[in-house]
This record gives structure tokens, C-alpha cells and sequence, in this order.
């Protein structure tokens, strides 16, 4: 087997021709594409590769996340703090934290709920370290709900649910990750780490956990890909009890233009955090989980998926 | 002023001889680059013509600071990648496999055998079809950083991805291409 320094020395001495003819078509092509001296000052639209070399959106972006937080800080330090008001509903059932736990908290249509009701119990969730604390400006996108101040309040699932989807097999729209591998996915490490993540194709691709046993779930919380401020674009979860989705209950949806074709989602774009974002699974019966992304938007770029952890919250049968 | 500057502006100022030289000292660096990532020759042929038209054709307003060898390359990775999106990804079989031509100097001193060329044209095939069956992201930090001598910060930057990114995708490339090149070793 040959060793890492051998296969570098390999690609390092690789060396291909030219072939006189391909010379003679990319000279001739090339001088006549030339401009005269005379036309030197015509002004033409810039060549695309070169724009993403010369531009840096990071510099404009650390420039006007400083003016921001010089100006937060400012206001901060001039008025008591309000709570932000958030106008925009989330999919996301929240109780408040004086709720009792003799109320019922989360109204689900009947078919949904399981026979006998179970005591309700706060979800406790071990979450990884914050790697960011501001919002870039650049994130003003459309159907966006804001980022939360302060933590999220209590989730209330049943008595006895846990993580599910621990330790169990991932599969994916994109079987050869381009980093990591998939099992990273439910592995219990959820840290902003550069080990921590599995990095698929980009474009619409899914990750699908199988929890081995049709079980009811009630919290499904994803963490991406939390080390910065990130969208990702047309998050969907879908659960199902075929492992091929032909029958399948969606259960998020924020493809606003259905390029998932899953159908128009209604749910709002957010910004991954280490919190990573809860959705509400209502206690369906599912044993497959697939979790849908289509790249994230970092500044200007739009980047590839990667999924940092999955956590699947319910009760086996 | 760096002779790689010089050279540069020569081109910008519309001379074809510059041009010429600008080609004559990149070409095989850049076909080898191309047929890394696509894989194919006559397809790495049509990516480096579109490259230097359009470079012939923008000279005048693109300043290039750097190294014209990574930024040459950067343009042919770059080309090279739009080119596989717009096509199915790692859709490379041995079948579509061009054979690359043979190495230069041919003529020099032991390297006329021809057993001993068609061993290496076969090494080299060995090596472009394993490269063939990386992601493409991994592929171009690969090519980047062995074929135009790119350090992963430069690499970084022009791809616009962090340090890390670029690090991890490159050893989890390398790591592929030892396990692919081993498989094909042990299957011979």
C-alpha cells in the first residue's frame, strides 16, 4: 500500500502535454481574443472568477457587524432591557416556564397522541459550547424568524423519552461524504468542531436515520452546522414508517419555493445556533427520520450540507 | 517587478508574443491541472482554451497580484468545477477514461524505452482515475495544493472556505485516493 507522502509525490510529478493542435487552437482563439492597444480603456464586464477572488464579503460583513454591535451596545447601555417581541409565529410549540406540568401543554390532533397520556417532563438537552454570540446584517432574508435572545424556554415531552436516534445507522442522498461520515450524525458530538461534522454534496441532498423500531416521537432537534452564523435553505423533516418515504408525514417544511418538490413548505428560515432548532414532532409513530437541506448561505456563497447532529427524542414501543 | 508581473502587463498591454509565452510556460501544468479534475483530455483541452480566451479578453482590467501559476490554476479549477455541476457528478467510469498523452521529455535520456513510457502512461491513468472518483471539492483542493503549489491559506481564500475546511476536505482526499489506489492494487 502506498503511503500519503507517495501518492502527494505522485500527483506532485503528474505531467501531462499539450498536443501542437490544441496549441494552435487556443493561441489563435486566444490572440484574437486580445484587445488592440486602442480598445484597452473600453470598460467590460467583469469575469466571474476574478470577482470571487477580489471580493471579500467577510471584510464588508466584520465591518458591519461592528457598527452593529457598537450600536446594540449603546442602546444596551442607555434603557433597561425589553424582551424581544417576536411577531412572526413559529411552528415550534413553547410553554412558558410557570407552566404546571398537570397541564397538557401541546394540543395534537387524536391520532397523534398515544392511548394512555404519560406525566410531562421538561426536555433537557446537553448542548454544545457557543462558538458565536452576533447576528451578521448580511441575514436579513425573507421569512426569517429572529434570533432568540436569551435560551429557549421548556419543551415538555413524556416521561421517559429519550434519545432515539443515538448510535443509530445514517444513510444519505450522498452516500461518499466529501468530509467526515455520516455516523457523525448521531454520534452524540454535536460541538462546533471541524470533527464533529459531515459534509455532503451540495444542492437538495438528505441524511435519513433509522431508529430501528417504529417508536413515537416528540422532539427532533437538528444541529447543522453551528460554528457560524448560517441559514441553511429548504430545511425539511419528514418522518415515515418506509424506509423510502412514499408515505410520509412532514413535520417541517421551509422550502419556500419547493425545490424539495415536497411541496410549498410554510415554516420560517432560521439561523443555526448551538441550541440547534426543536421541532415539534407531536408524538407521530415513525421509525424513519429524513432530515432535507439545500446548501446554506455564508455571506455571498452558498456552501455545501453538513450535518453536525441529530437528536431523535421519543419512546420506543 | 516580478517576472511573472512583467509578463502579465505585457499581456495587458495586447502584446501576442506575451501571450504566447504566457501559454508556452503554463500549458502542460495547466492540461495536467484540468485532466486532474475533469478527467478527461479533450474535455481539460476545451477547459484551457476557454480559459485563456477569457483571460486574452478581460487582460486589460484583471490585475493579478499574486502568482500567475496559482491564479491560472485557480481560474482552470474553477472552470473545471462549473463544467462537472452543469454534467452529473463523479459520473467517470475507465471506459470514459482518454488516455493522456505521454509525459514530456520523451526524448530525454531513459525515458525513450517504450515499455518504460507506456508503464508510466499507465501510472498516470492509475492515478487520474482514482482522482476522477473524489468528490469534486476534494478534487480541487487536491489539484490546488500539489499541482499549483497553493498553501491552504491561499487555497482558502480564492475558494472561499476556511483553513480547516480546506484542510479536512484535502485529507480526507488524500485518504481516499490511498484507499482507492491500494484497492486497485490488490485487484490487479
Amino acid at each position: 500500500m502506498k503511503t500519503a507522502e507517495q501518492i502527494e509525490q505522485a500527483i506532485r510529478d503528474l505531467e501531462l502535454q499539450t498536443s501542437a493542435a490544441t496549441d494552435e487552437r487556443i493561441l489563435t482563439d486566444a490572440k484574437a481574443a486580445l484587445p488592440s492597444a486602442a480598445d484597452a480603456g473600453e470598460i467590460r464586464p467583469s469575469p466571474v472568477l476574478w470577482k470571487r477572488i477580489v471580493k471579500n464579503p467577510w471584510f464588508v460583513l466584520s465591518t458591519a457587524a461592528a457598527a452593529l454591535f457598537a450600536i446594540v451596545a449603546g442602546i444596551h447601555s442607555l434603557g433597561p432591557e425589553k424582551p424581544l417581541e417576536t411577531t412572526t409565529p413559529s411552528k415550534d410549540t413553547f410553554v412558558k416556564k410557570d407552566t404546571k406540568t398537570d397541564v397538557i401543554p401541546i394540543t395534537t390532533p387524536g391520532d397523534l397522541i398515544p392511548q394512555i397520556e404519560p406525566a410531562m417532563i421538561e426536555l433537557k438537552l446537553e448542548l454544545p459550547k457557543p462558538v458565536f454570540i452576533t447576528t451578521p446584517m448580511a441575514f436579513r432574508l425573507e421569512r426569517m424568524e429572529p434570533l432568540r435572545r436569551g435560551s429557549r424556554p421548556p419543551f415538555l415531552v413524556p416521561e421517559g423519552a429519550r434519545n432515539l436516534a443515538l448510535g443509530k445507522p445514517v444513510s444519505s442522498s450522498d452516500p461518499e461524504p466529501i468530509i467526515g461520515s455520516l455516523k457523525l450524525v448521531t454520534d452524540g458530538n454535536k460541538e462546533a468542531t471541524e470533527s464533529s461534522y459531515v459534509e455532503i454534496s451540495p444542492g437538495a441532498q438528505w441524511i435519513q436515520i433509522d431508529l430501528e423500531k417504529t417508536s413515537n416521537i416528540y422532539a427532533i432537534v437538528l444541529w447543522y452546522y453551528h460554528a457560524m452564523p448560517v441559514v441553511y435553505f429548504d430545511v425539511a423533516v419528514r418522518v415515515s414508517n418506509d424506509p423510502d418515504f412514499t408515505d410520509a408525514t412532514t413535520l417541517f417544511n421551509n422550502d419556500h419555493d419547493n425545490s424539495l418538490g415536497l411541496g410549498v413548505g410554510q415554516d420560517l428560515l432560521y439561523i443555526e445556533t448551538h441550541e440547534g432548532k426543536l421541532i415539534d414532532a407531536q408524538g407521530v409513530t415513525a421509525r424513519y427520520v429524513r432530515l432535507y437541506s439545500n446548501g446554506y448561505i455564508r455571506g455571498n456563497a452558498i456552501e455545501v450540507n453538513r450535518y453536525t447532529e441529530v437528536e431523535v427524542h421519543g419512546i420506543e414501543p | 517587478m516580478t517576472e511573472d508581473r512583467r509578463l502579465w502587463q505585457s499581456v495587458q498591454n495586447g502584446n501576442p508574443d506575451a501571450l504566447r509565452r504566457l501559454y508556452q510556460q503554463f500549458k502542460d501544468q495547466l492540461l495536467t491541472a484540468a485532466t486532474m479534475m475533469l478527467h478527461d483530455v479533450a474535455a481539460a483541452e476545451d477547459c484551457l482554451h476557454d480559459v485563456f480566451v477569457t483571460l486574452a479578453a478581460e487582460a486589460h482590467r484583471i490585475q493579478i497580484r499574486r502568482n500567475l501559476k496559482a491564479y491560472l490554476t485557480t481560474c482552470v479549477v474553477n472552470r473545471a468545477r462549473d463544467y462537472l455541476r452543469k454534467k452529473e457528478r463523479r459520473n467517470v467510469s475507465l471506459e470514459d477514461l482518454t488516455v493522456p498523452p505521454a509525459g514530456r521529455d520523451d526524448t530525454a535520456a531513459g525515458r525513450t524505452d517504450p515499455a518504460e513510457l507506456l508503464a508510466q502512461k499507465e501510472e498516470a491513468a492509475k492515478l487520474l482515475l482514482a482522482l476522477g472518483q473524489l468528490p469534486v471539492e476534494q478534487r480541487e483542493v487536491v489539484v490546488l495544493h500539489l499541482n499549483a503549489d497553493m498553501t491552504f491559506k491561499e487555497i482558502a481564500k480564492t475558494q472561499e472556505i476556511s483553513i480547516n475546511t480546506a484542510q479536512s476536505r484535502y485529507r480526507y482526499g488524500v485518504d481516499k485516493l490511498r484507499k482507492l489506489l491500494s484497492e486497485q492494487e490488490v485487484s490487479k
